[in-house]
């Protein structure tokens, strides 16, 4: 059934513009709001370059300390439930002394961790404040984890989008030609 | 580090930030004394800096603690740390006031160190062959610049620009700049040096991150004019004809390999010595 919309004066040529005059203003508020979180989204992405650069330098030293001076032993793993962060490990050490740590089941896969026995084979490090152990038959995948660096990729990557987007407060502060030509504006030249 | 070494080490600091503020014709602040304004801009910073670097070190000496070991959980260290950090963050993020501007000349002297050091330690946990073979284009391309004397356009400033910094991200990993502090058996020169790459690094580097996203925004041409302005800060487009520019890569080359030679200096102190020569003496 056909609806007869005489009666809002409403013609096929004049839903257009209406339509057009919708998407522009979303558009332009879009734009506005890019333009307001961008200075946060340039903070974000140096925070996210900061903490990529710290985490994957920790996780490149703990595994080339584990690799220079890791020591394998079998240990007792003594609470671990499937799902739960850390498994709780006890052993005794080169001395004889009992130590009790962690290994962190985030390098592994579901598969593995499954099948986890009560006693395995780990790699440790000889100094005592190091509590923070891999299981050594899958010592590979602790080598090539990175999955701990999500978080800040995902930050840099949603941060520089903006940034690519709205440029324009990442010259604040180098020349006040550019300073004063922010925000609503034609670019200073043409190259 | 022992307080001799850091002594060094900050002295070092000091006259490296006073050479950055002299290449980038910086001017001294309205309220310096009117001396200040009148003579050379490094010796207004430099000669007291070393004076109290002399004085500090004596009086170290005197009391017999220059061998002692001090760290960044010292509360007076830390606190100097903190300060230094807090104005590399100002002038590595914010300023381009510390930032020299070079040319294409200066960016392939840097490239051709930096190539060097590659051919000899390559970076650490990177395969020296995919990092030569990256250098091969660049090599070509900035060769081709040096010789040539025309003036580019501001992307192409902005592209020359960000290989410069990438460059110098290789020398601060080969450094392993995070470890400095802990670095074992310095020289009282070797400490200094250090300092000196240090903060030209740090600046350099905390610059860097902000440069990425400033080239990489370019990719939308919409966003091409802004650079223009900010180059003219960062960029120079004085040239020396071909035939010096040449001569100089070189002395240059020759030079850095000679100190590696001859064991002058341990091999990432000469290349540092190098970078910096490349970056801010030449065309100066």
């Amino acid at each position: 059934m056909l609806v007869d919309l005489s009666f809002f004066n409403i013609s096929r040529h004049a839903e257009k513009p209406i339509v057009l005059k919708l998407v522009k203003a979303l558009f332009a508020i879009a734009d506005a709001l890019l333009l307001l979180i961008s200075p946060l989204a340039i903070i974000g992405f140096i925070v996210g370059a900061i903490a990529f650069s710290a985490m994957y330098g920790e996780h490149q030293s703990f595994v080339r300390n584990l690799t220079a001076h890791g020591i394998v032993t079998e240990a007792q793993l003594s609470s671990y439930e499937f799902g739960e962060p850390y498994i709780a490990v006890e052993f005794r050490d080169e001395d004889g002394v009992t130590r009790y740590g962690t290994i962190a089941t985030e390098y592994y896969s579901e598969d593995t961790l499954l099948k986890l026995t009560r006693r395995e084979r780990i790699r440790y490090l000889p100094e005592v404040y190091q509590s923070s152990y891999v299981l050594e038959d899958h010592f590979n995948t602790v080598k090539n984890y990175l999955g701990h660096l999500t978080v800040s990729i995902s930050i840099m990557a949603i941060s520089w989008i903006i940034v690519v987007i709205k440029p324009e407060f990442l010259y604040v502060g180098y020349d006040k030609s550019i300073a004063l030509a922010l925000p609503l504006s034609t670019p200073p030249e043409a190259e | 580090m022992p307080i001799g070494i850091l002594i060094a080490f900050l002295l070092g600091i000091a006259v490296e930030i006073a050479l950055l503020f002299e290449r980038s014709n910086m001017e001294p602040p309205a309220f310096a004394p009117r001396i200040a304004h009148q003579i050379d801009q490094r010796i207004v910073i430099i000669v007291p800096c070393v004076l109290a670097a002399l004085v500090a070190y004596l009086a170290v000496g005197i009391v017999g603690e220059l061998n002692t070991e001090v760290s960044l959980d010292d509360e007076i260290i830390g606190a100097i740390f903190v300060g230094i950090g807090l104005m590399a963050l100002f002038y590595g993020f914010i300023s381009v006031d510390l930032r020299p501007s070079v040319s294409e000349q200066n960016v392939a002297v840097v490239h051709l160190i930096v190539l060097i050091s590659l051919i000899l330690n390559g970076i650490p946990a990177v395969d020296r062959s995919v990092s030569l073979a990256l250098f091969i284009v660049p090599s070509l391309i900035l060769l081709y610049l040096g010789i040539s004397q025309r003036t580019l356009r501001p992307t192409f400033k902005a592209l020359v620009y960000f290989w410069y910094l990438i460059l110098l991200m290789i020398v601060a990993a080969q450094n392993d700049l995070g470890n400095v502090f802990n670095a074992l058996d310095l020289t009282l020169f070797e400490g200094f040096t250090a300092g000196m790459i240090f903060i030209f690094l740090l600046l350099h580097g905390l610059f860097f991150l902000r440069f990425f996203l400033i080239v990489s925004s370019l990719i939308i041409p919409r966003n091409r004019p802004f650079v223009a302005p900010l180059m003219t800060h960062l960029y120079s487009d004085r040239q020396l004809p071909p035939a010096r520019f040449l001569l100089l890569v070189v002395i240059a080359a020759g030079l850095l390999l000679l100190m590696i030679g001859l064991n002058i200096f341990p091999e990432q102190t000469a290349i540092n010595l190098a970078v910096l020569f490349g970056a801010q003496v030449i065309l100066k």
